[in-house]
């Protein structure tokens, strides 16, 4: 797992004692990552993903990080909310611990790639035929729905394994493996009802990729 | 700050104004907009408040959603603040970092290099961050978001849309955030199966014998366009050149 998301564990000493008056040992564990954003939003009930706006579903999601890993309280947001509401131009407290200022800075200028050394090999080549798995997904993919079942030709391999921020377990993804960009025929996809001369590449997972019979 | 939620209101209108970006027109423009949801108070209730007593409906918007967007998301700030989990400083220093560090700025830059050099070009297309590299351009061009870039060329035959069907992967480094509409699960959704109508939509009419490429950023790799270059433009400098080219040009819905 990459070292440079919002994070608090033992070695953050960035966050490290501020968190520690307020949480447990286990909660200093905690890491944040992109994936648990898009698990909350992936989690809404289909009418409240449509419904919320992208920011919506951030404040959603990351508010409610928090308040899960017992950071603040559901109770607490509401009446500073309320607070705010009631005097809008109230100034937040300013300060703290420039170290957290600075770990972000390193993360957003050195980034985290999910790129691994490992000895897997591909097993699929330039210009193969490819059948995209239907994975059963639980809580969170990296493989759109529209690709599901249907079949590609490998355009190109990466070099290198990626990991993937977040394990989502028997849908396949987390560990470095390799990863394809894969070409498609959108004829293939929705037949009869895509438009002509396009072609859509996606870059998939080995895991939701198999030979084609 | 005011503590008049008019006044705030007013203030917002003159963000663009304001050349330091970060602190204060941040907070003016959530403050203007928490402000709305205590207006029915002072201006007469011309919006109407939720019913504590009443059942929401799963497609009722609440009228005051945004007011409470905006000033839950000042709480939460705060709170964070107060317990030491982010400072004072923190979302700023974000947000000052995509105003003035990695934006479509560089990503300008770089186009314009590839349509003075075509080795550039070349090399940009085939090892997208070893070209980057060679660029005079802020420190962190592989960094978040941008460990794993690679560009494609529009020419008379290719057009190249990027998309992400699942969420809204971006380079940030050459691309900056993305834009609202780029998230917009009927633009995802679209973009996928229609490209040239969606393209159509945005003034961007794409003859049926160029061929549409749709990126999907659905793994590692965060893809932007290489557009092509406008024509009268021979003996332009460079840096003139830059300025012609647009976030939606390197992102393929636009021309340039």
């Amino acid at each position: 797992m990459g070292e440079a998301h919002l994070r608090h564990s033992r070695g953050d000493d960035g966050a490290e004692h501020a968190i520690a008056a307020t949480a447990d040992a286990e909660r200093l564990q905690d890491l944040w990552t992109w994936a648990d954003l898009r698990k909350g939003a992936e989690s809404l009930n289909p009418f409240d993903y449509f419904k919320y706006r992208y920011y919506e579903k951030w404040l959603g999601g990351i508010s409610g990080y928090f308040v899960d890993n017992g950071y603040i309280t559901e109770a607490e947001l509401e009446a500073r909310t309320q607070q705010i509401l009631k005097n809008p131009g109230t100034p937040p407290k300013m300060g703290g611990d420039s170290a957290i200022d600075k770990r972000v800075v390193t993360y957003l200028v050195e980034g985290d790639s999910p790129k691994r050394d490992t000895n897997m090999k591909p097993r699929f080549s330039a210009s193969e035929k490819v059948l995209v798995k239907n994975v059963p997904t639980i809580e969170h993919t990296r493989l759109p729905g529209y690709l599901r079942n249907r079949t590609g030709v490998i355009d190109t391999v990466y070099p290198g394994t990626y990991t993937y921020l977040t394990s989502t377990g028997p849908d396949g993804v987390g560990e470095a493996m390799p990863v394809y960009c894969v070409r498609f025929d959108p004829e293939a996809i929705w037949p009869g009802n895509t438009e002509k001369n396009v072609t859509i590449y996606a870059d998939l997972y080995e895991a939701y990729l198999d030979k084609l019979n | 700050m005011s503590t008049h939620p008019e006044n705030s209101l007013q203030d917002s209108v003159n963000i663009t104004k304001d050349d330091a970006i970060t602190r204060l027109s941040r907070r003016k423009l959530l403050l203007a907009s928490s402000a709305a949801a205590v207006a029915p108070a002072i201006g007469g209730g011309l919006v109407k408040t939720a019913n504590a007593q009443q059942q929401p409906q799963r497609f009722e918007y609440p009228v005051d959603r945004e007011a409470r967007s905006a000033a839950r998301a000042l709480a939460l700030e705060a709170l964070l603040i107060e317990k030491g989990v982010i400072t004072g400083d923190t979302v700023d220093t974000v947000l000052s970092f995509f105003e003035t560090q990695m934006g479509p700025f560089n990503g300008a830059k770089v186009v314009a290099r590839a349509w003075v050099d075509p080795a550039f070009k070349q090399e940009l297309v085939k090892d997208t961050p070893a070209a980057i590299a060679k660029l005079d351009l802020p420190k962190g061009m592989a960094g978040a978001e941008g460990e794993h870039m690679r560009a494609v060329a529009n020419s008379p035959t290719v057009h190249n849309l990027i998309i992400c069907t699942l969420c809204s992967c971006y380079p940030w480094p050459v691309l900056g955030l993305p834009p609202y509409w780029y998230k917009d699960p009927t633009f995802r959704a679209r973009a996928a199966r229609e490209p040239r109508a969606v393209l159509n939509e945005f003034g961007l009419n794409i003859a049926p014998s160029v061929e549409i490429k749709t990126w999907d950023s659905s793994a590692q790799i965060r893809w932007f366009v290489i557009p092509e270059r406008p024509s009268g433009t021979d003996g332009i400098s460079e840096a003139e050149l830059a300025k012609l080219v647009t976030p939606e040009g390197m992102m393929g819905v636009a021309r340039a």
